[in-house]
């Protein structure tokens, strides 16, 4: 027995990563290494083996050579661990945001769990919620890897980025034009009779049709969300990034739960007996879902921006 | 840096060659260090910690098998190749030949070469 030896296959089996017969890799090194040593310098000694120990290698560099060919995720999919990672994510932030908004935790088994939080806890919990979406990713990933290298991942190639393809239409001025000039006339209405729904755009006698408190408020809310609109647009002259887009979504789906959430009771200003509350809710579903549809599309369009070199 | 990019290529040209020096090598039973000895005979040096990974990947392939042998006071472990290993050698040793072949029609068109 010699320790010297002994020590260097310790260390070996540290790093030798196979599913079987690593006892039996590490006693033909052994028996090798013995062998060597006796005939080299006539005998196995401390100092002979030693020396062969030196010459047959590093542990760790010994360990790799037995594990060709075995990676823990295929190099090719290097790139979708990053575009699966960022999707989790993106829809981990989501929930997060619906969850802060709606003060509640979200559970979806077994990938998603949101607790409840304040808001500043959130920029701690986002950092660890995107290493646990990489540990999750990679975990998958390493699945495929051992079992099925070669399976393709088809759904992946939404995402797939053409490469020198804009993936945004440039801005047109003249549609900023066109968003300015409505914004200028709505804010002029607003100013003027503190609405924007009337029955008739009759300048000389308006005839608005909700109550002022609901006329106001959802005046207000529809004039923020114009605005947003305008300043993303403008801002993609700047920078034409899929971010802009997706930034802009959230914020008109900010404005859409503030207006779901309100108390003000909608109603008609002549009929006050109607409530309106129910087909106003529709209509802001029916807004929440449009907006969401376009939340993807920009996810998409930014992961797409992401995995460009 | 020319060395250095010499030993990858040679590394590269030598992955497939040593695997088909073991299939002919093992045409009769040996085992790790006599086979290093035996090559180096042959005029092939071989790094005994490239040797055995190469051997257990073979064995894993059912090219060739082994068993261990205690007669002799130190455990050795044998390898002989298989009927499996005798056709992938024949095939390899085609390959050889026609690569060579390839490479001798080649540099008669070319004769600086």
């Amino acid at each position: 027995m010699f320790e010297n030896l002994e020590a260097y296959l310790r260390e070996i089996n540290q790093y030798l990563a196979v599913k079987e017969g690593g006892d039996e890799i590490l006693a033909e090194i052994r028996s090798h290494i013995l062998e060597k040593a006796e005939s080299e310098f006539g005998a196995a000694t401390d100092e002979s083996v030693q020396k062969i120990i030196a010459s047959y290698g590093r542990p760790r560099e010994v360990a790799e050579k037995y594990l060709d060919g075995s990676d823990i995720i295929a190099p090719a999919f290097r790139k979708h661990l990053f575009r699966y990672t960022w999707l989790l994510f993106a829809v981990h932030a989501l929930l997060t945001a619906v969850a802060l908004g709606f003060h509640t935790s979200i559970m979806m088994f077994p990938f998603f769990f949101v607790p409840r939080m304040p808001n500043l806890v959130a920029f701690v919990y986002l950092p660890m919620a995107w290493l646990a979406d990489f540990g999750l990713v990679s975990f998958v990933l390493y699945i495929v890897t051992q079992k099925n290298r070669n399976l393709s991942l088809p759904w992946l190639r939404i995402f797939r980025a053409r490469r020198g393809a804009p993936q945004l239409k440039s801005p047109k001025p003249a549609v900023l034009v066109m968003l300015l000039v409505i914004l200028a006339v709505t804010s002029y209405f607003f100013l003027r009779y503190h609405t924007l729904f009337f029955y008739s755009v009759n300048l000389h006698a308006p005839e608005p049709f909700l109550n002022p408190a609901a006329a106001a408020f959802l005046s207000l809310m529809f004039l923020a969300a114009l605005l947003c609109e305008v300043i993303a647009y403008a801002a993609r002259f700047i920078v034409n990034s899929a971010w802009i887009r997706l930034v802009k979504n959230v914020v008109i789906l900010l404005i859409l739960w503030v207006i779901w959430n309100s108390p003000i009771t909608v109603q008609f200003r002549d009929i006050p007996g109607v409530d309106l509350s129910f087909v106003g809710g529709i209509l802001v579903l029916l807004l929440v879902v449009v907006t969401a549809a376009e939340l993807l599309k920009s996810l998409v369009l930014v992961i797409r921006e992401m995995s460009l070199p | 840096m020319m060395d250095a990019e010499f030993s990858t290529f040679e590394t590269e040209m030598n992955r497939g060659f040593l695997q088909l020096l073991a299939l002919v090598a093992l045409e009769r039973k040996m085992y790790g260090y006599g086979m290093i000895k035996q090559l180096e005979l042959a005029g092939y040096a071989v790094e005994e910690n490239t040797l055995y990974p190469l051997l257990r990947r073979l064995e894993k392939n059912g090219w060739i098998a082994s068993e261990w042998d205690v007669s002799e006071g130190r455990p050795r472990k044998f390898y002989v190749i298989t009927e499996k290993g005798k056709d992938v050698r024949a095939q390899a040793l085609k390959v050889l030949a026609e690569q060579s072949e390839t490479l001798r029609r080649l540099m008669e068109v070319d004769h600086n070469v």
